[in-house]
């Protein structure tokens, strides 16, 4: 989990279609957007960790899981290609990932949002409870690390340093513990 | 439930690390294959 990363959703972008949705989703690619505070993470950090957690020198898929930055600007877009060659001269490789407009974003649908999360109900239900409405809990930066947590991210030092800033019961912050202990227990093992 | 009271509740149950969020973010798009 990157510190400085506010909220993240995932939806549809860079295509044409109108009103795309996880069945027809056309022209468009599954896409990730991070907001994030540029006082403590910049945009050539986010593009060094998009260009680690991916091969960028194998063969492209279909649309819809299209390895690409989506800028949304004329600054990105100078940042973005910029690390892309820098990336091509470090490989010495063609980089098969793109670097394209985002012209729109559509919000995937209620259910792809914070998936990881949600497959954990009580963790889930007292994040529901405090955020009612969907958009709050899918804005909320607590249910963001959360979700990062429940999909297997995050490292120890980061969650001793928030595992009080979470909004969590006793029982909430026991569960969590428990859940992230397994795993680095498992991971030295 | 008052204003100052209303607002006392929520500032009670949202959780800090959203009480910090700052006014200005930026965002960023990728597709993750």
């Amino acid at each position: 989990m990157i510190d400085g990363v506010i909220r993240t959703r995932v939806g549809y972008a860079g295509g044409q279609q109108s009103n795309p949705n996880y069945h027809h989703m056309g022209d468009h690619t599954e896409t990730v957007q991070v907001d994030y505070d540029p006082r403590r993470i910049t945009y050539n950090q986010l593009l060094d960790v998009f260009w680690k957690s991916h091969t960028p020198t194998s063969r492209s898929g279909p649309r819809q899981y299209m390895r690409a930055v989506f800028y949304h600007d004329e600054r990105q877009r100078e940042l973005a290609m910029a690390s892309k060659v820098a990336v091509a001269q470090r490989t010495g490789k063609t980089i098969n990932t793109e670097v394209v407009p985002l012209r729109t974003f559509t919000m995937a649908e209620d259910y792809h949002q914070k998936y990881m999360l949600k497959q954990n109900y009580a963790l889930k239900a007292e994040m529901t409870s405090i955020y009612p409405r969907h958009q709050d809990f899918v804005d909320s930066t607590a249910v963001a690390r959360l979700n990062g947590y429940a999909g297997g991210y995050g490292s120890q030092v980061q969650f001793d340093k928030e595992i009080d800033r979470l909004g969590l019961s006793d029982a909430g912050k026991q569960s969590l513990t428990e859940m992230v202990e397994r795993r680095w227990d498992y991971s030295r093992q | 439930m008052n204003l100052a009271t209303q607002t006392a509740v929520e500032s009670a149950t949202i959780p800090a690390i959203d009480a910090s969020i700052p006014a200005v973010v930026e965002t960023a798009s990728f597709g993750l294959g």
